[in-house]
């Protein structure tokens, strides 16, 4: 084996490998952004490019101002002379009809201490104790007041009464927002600074962590918003704005101070130690790490789209340079059958994943990741199989073998097979079978969801099915419709072909199934009819020509004989029986003349090429002309020949040189055949819009050949054929008048002969 | 003595010829293709000249219009080739005579003798003819001593075969049907015609024409009447 051969599987090998690479490499990509980022924000953080622009600042820097505004208004609660003051007034409280009770500071944190609560490092309230007593949670404490709460208004009655350890829980909870930002912002450096002053006519309140800073210094340190009561612009250079600020301004507005304000500021160098440092440092790692998960995104999608490119093309093909691409394997089983088994394949490997693969995963993987891990894991067994199914199906259309060897294929073919030899009726039976059961499923379908309406899917089958039925009405409709225009086609091909035109051949563009081969055969009619009319022509034709021919060729040497003969009977000779021969040739010789001239003229006639001059003659002044043609020569055979012709004339249309030759042969023929010193009758009647000439003789011998035998060729009168002529008189005289489009009838009864042409009258 | 050239590839028929028209008093030269007749006819003048049209080599109808060419000496075509075509063929081309195989002798020997009195001596008729001499090519008729002539043969004809055939030279080209025909020459209205007329007419043309059944002058114009073919 060469290395050429060998090299396309190497190369497919290779890409595979660098497409598994890229796999990886996007794989990991998504997992950095998503795992470091958290669902929700997106991709916002291009946008916010330092720390102060992100959601996670502006959730930081709200936190903190919901903070301090508790801190504003707890800490004239807490604080006397800018210290905690453990004696300050907390809350006074009445049990029963008993006297009132005062709670202050130190107390409340006794109690609190008692059951359990204390201030964890965050200030916030936690407790070590599992069970409470009854006594603690009894709400039998009216409250008179409390500190801390002084707008609180009491709506229910079931209001006022509460226990004291939920009472001392509040305070701690408050005194832990007042520890949050005096600890955080005042008592420890922070990078929030924060002013807020009310101003009243004697009095000036401040609350700040900033005393040494000016407004304008403030204003300098980077991120900050200020807001004035004169003024209904905040002035800020924050993306977002913390909500309830106004608010919250004028809710800790005591005193109802007439001018107040706040400055909270944020400095941007993070100088200070705080949550602020922290998150910024956290962030811009993490922003590092996202744009490196991105990179490698990027680079794995291309490099996963060019490599699949690359093995959508080379896949089929065995090597290098192969003809055309081949199929091995599962892609030789049916399509359908190759989807199915895809389909349980990736249901077992889904399967085995969660059996194993997420087992094997849990050891590899911090739980909080669990989930995105095994989502992650289903989505590429999914991909694997999709991709590897996907390049069969890829090879199969390669092959043209996607419908040709599917399922579906070969059952339609095996019905398209059963349905080829049966007949027309059997298929159209089946078919109008199939749609009317198709039509009534599909309408029992239709109701049946149309009864569920309520449920989604009963609608969508509903409307699905409507459509489909709809579909299959106007396809069946077109098909009809064209199978109709297809049938119009054939009826004009085959009228066309009935009215003569036998070298029409109909367009096959556009037919289909059976009216194709219908037309087909139609063609196949046409031509064969064609081939035959030709052939008919010229044979035809061959016989005339050679009957002409041979006709000629007869002329010349019975000139010799006719001429000799004449010769001989010119030397005079005296031997009588010479004389006797002399006879017979010269009879013969004329004989065999007329038969000659009879038989090229029989052809002609017979054959059509005769040239026909039709002009309007009269037929009763045509028979006495005939009349004064033959009148001596019947007065030969001592025959009386008898007019029986109107007085009027008749005009028929006719050629009168033929129409001659026709009265001609009729009138030599009783010449011949009738009887000695008997009457020959020429009649001329006109019946309906016919005028016939008939001419009655009564025969020398006995007719004993039928009236059809008559008209035949070389028949004769007397089946002997002792008496001179041809034969070929009658036929010549039928031909003849058939041409000119007139009838001819012989009828024999008895010994009386009847011969009767009929032509149309155009006027009398 | 007149000369006339034979020409026939079938060496029997021209002997055949020969010696009818040697007969009749006739000097005949026989030739047997067409070239051979040219080659004579360079040399030796001829009167007229019978021509076969199938014949091997140069045919008749070449011959004819090669003669034609330098002569104007009356051909008769002897062919048997029937068909009117043929005919008008060989009488277009030249041809002053046409006769289809198989021909009668005597047939033959009056249409020679017609063709050569109407060639030899043509203009003859100019000089004896006076106001009452009526014309149709080679029939003349001579009202004053009722004297009629086909090719200077004189005809007998009766009285009322003489006034028919007056009536079509006259009107010469013109139809007459029987019932003009009688009324003109009987002076009475013909009641139901009978064929008195086409009998009469068959006479004359018996007696005027060489061959009958194929009339030169007196037509027969089918189920319409008779007509005398101007000429």
């Amino acid at each position: 084996m060469k290395f050429k051969d060998y090299s396309l599987l190497i190369k497919k090998n290779i890409a595979v490998l660098l497409h598994l690479i890229f796999l990886t490499l996007a794989v990991g990509g998504i997992s950095i952004i998503y795992l470091n980022i958290g669902a929700g924000s997106g991709l916002s953080w291009l946008r916010d490019r330092s720390y102060e622009d992100s959601p996670q600042f502006t959730a930081q820097f709200q936190k903190d101002l919901d903070n301090i505004f508790r801190y504003v208004s707890y800490r004239d609660v807490f604080e006397e002379d800018g210290s905690l003051d453990l004696s300050s007034q907390m809350f006074s409280i009445s049990r029963g009809d008993g006297p009132e009770i005062i709670y202050t500071l130190e107390e409340v944190l006794r109690y609190a201490r008692s059951q359990g609560f204390y201030l964890n490092s965050n200030f916030d309230v936690a407790s070590d104790l599992l069970v409470y007593d009854n006594a603690a949670t009894a709400k039998d404490c009216r409250i008179n007041w409390r500190a801390y709460m002084t707008d609180q208004q009491i709506t229910e009655p079931g209001d006022a009464y509460t226990s004291l350890l939920e009472l001392s829980r509040e305070v701690l909870n408050c005194l832990g927002f007042y520890y949050k930002v005096h600890y955080r912002m005042i008592a420890n450096p922070s990078n929030l600074y924060f002013r807020i002053q009310y101003d009243d006519e004697d009095e000036q309140l401040l609350y700040t962590n900033a005393e040494g800073l000016s407004l304008a210094q403030l204003r300098q340190l980077g991120a900050y918003c200020y807001m004035d009561s004169h003024s209904a612009v905040i002035d800020t250079n924050l993306l977002e704005l913390p909500s309830n600020m106004t608010a919250s301004m004028e809710k800790n507005n005591f005193y109802d101070a007439e001018h107040y304000y706040i400055m909270a500021a944020v400095d941007t160098s993070y100088a200070a130690d705080d949550i602020y440092a922290e998150n910024a440092a956290l962030y811009q790692q993490l922003r590092g790490r996202i744009l490196e998960g991105l990179l490698g995104l990027a680079i794995g999608i291309i490099g996963c789209l060019t490599s699949l490119y690359y093995l959508i093309l080379v896949s089929g093909y065995k090597h290098k340079g192969s003809p055309s691409p081949s199929l091995s394997g599962f892609d030789l089983v049916y399509t359908e059958c190759f989807v199915l088994l895809a389909g349980i394949f990736t249901m077992f490997a889904m399967f085995l994943g969660e059996k194993i693969g997420y087992r094997v995963m849990h050891l590899l993987v911090a739980e909080s990741s669990w989930e995105y891990a095994e989502r992650m894991m289903s989505a590429i067994i999914i991909y694997g199989c999709v991709v590897i199914s996907g390049f069969s199906l890829l090879r199969r259309y390669k092959c043209r073998q996607l419908w040709a060897n599917s399922l579906t294929f070969h059952i339609l073919q095996n019905i398209n097979l059963y349905f080829v030899h049966r007949s027309f009726s059997h298929r159209l039976f089946c078919g109008f079978f199939a749609f009317v059961l198709a039509q009534l499923s599909g309408a029992a379908l239709f109701l049946l969801s149309v009864s569920h309406w309520h449920l989604p899917l009963a609608k969508f089958a509903a409307l699905a099915l409507f459509a489909s039925l709809l579909a299959v009405d106007y396809l069946t409709f077109q098909k009809m419709f064209l199978s109709v225009r297809q049938e119009d086609k054939i009826a004009d091909a085959i009228a066309k072909i009935a009215g003569g035109d036998t070298s029409y051949q109909m367009e096959l563009d556009g037919l289909s199934g059976k009216e194709l081969a219908t037309a087909r055969m139609i063609n196949r009619i046409g031509t064969g009819l064609e081939r035959a009319l030709q052939e008919k022509v010229k044979s035809e034709r061959l016989k005339a020509d050679l009957i002409t021919n041979v006709s000629h060729d007869i002329k010349t040497p019975l000139t010799s004989i006719i001429n000799y003969v004449d010769l001989i009977k010119r030397e005079q000779v005296q031997n009588k029986k010479v004389q006797e021969y002399l006879v017979i040739l010269e009879q013969k010789s004329q004989r065999l003349k007329t038969l000659t001239e009879d038989l090229l003229e029989a052809s002609k006639a017979s054959s059509g090429t005769l040239k026909l001059e039709m002009m309007q003659l009269d037929l009763v002044e045509m028979i006495w002309q005939t009349n004064g043609e033959f009148e001596e020569k019947f007065s030969e055979r001592d025959l009386e020949l008898v007019p029986g012709l109107p007085s009027h004339s008749i005009i028929i249309e006719a050629d009168g040189r033929h129409l001659w030759r026709v009265l001609e042969n009729l009138y030599n023929n009783a010449f011949k055949y009738a009887m000695e010193h008997s009457r020959v009758f020429a009649e001329v009647t006109c019946e309906n819009e016919y005028a016939y000439f008939t001419i009655k003789n009564v025969s020398a011998h006995p007719l004993n050949i039928s009236s059809d035998d008559l008209t035949e060729r070389f028949v004769r009168g007397d089946v002997s054929r002792t008496t001179e002529g041809s034969g070929l008189g009658l036929s010549i005289a039928q031909s003849l008048t058939k041409l000119q489009g007139g009838t001819f009838e012989i009828l024999v009864d008895g010994d009386l002969y009847k011969a009767r042409i009929g032509f149309k009258i155009v006027k009398k | 003595m007149q000369t006339i050239l034979v020409c026939d590839d079938d060496k029997q028929i021209v002997d055949a010829i020969d010696i009818y028209l040697t007969g009749e008093g006739f000097q005949v030269i026989k030739a047997y293709d067409g070239y051979e007749a040219l080659e004579i006819l360079e040399n030796q003048p001829a009167d007229l000249m019978i021509v076969d049209v199938m014949m091997p080599g140069l045919d008749g109808i070449r011959t004819t219009l090669k003669v034609r060419e330098t002569s104007s000496i009356p051909i008769i075509i002897l062919s048997a080739k029937s068909e009117d075509t043929d005919k008008i063929l060989g009488l277009n081309i030249g041809a002053d005579d046409y006769l289809s195989k198989p021909f009668s002798p005597l047939e033959l020997v009056a249409r020679v003798k017609s063709q050569l009195r109407r060639y030899t001596q043509l203009g003859n008729m100019n000089q004896q003819a006076s106001d009452q001499v009526y014309k149709c090519g080679g029939l003349a008729i001579n009202d004053d001593t009722k004297e009629v002539w086909v090719d200077d043969d004189p005809i007998k004809l009766t009285p009322i075969e003489y006034n028919i055939l007056l009536l079509l030279v006259k009107n010469a080209g013109k139809v007459f049907s029987i019932d003009e025909i009688y009324e003109q020459i009987w002076n009475e209205e013909a009641i139901g015609a009978d064929n008195t007329v086409a009998v009469h007419i068959r006479h004359i043309r018996e007696k005027i024409e060489i061959n009958p059944r194929e009339p030169r002058y007196l037509k027969v114009v089918w189920g319409v009447g008779y007509k005398i073919e101007k000429q």
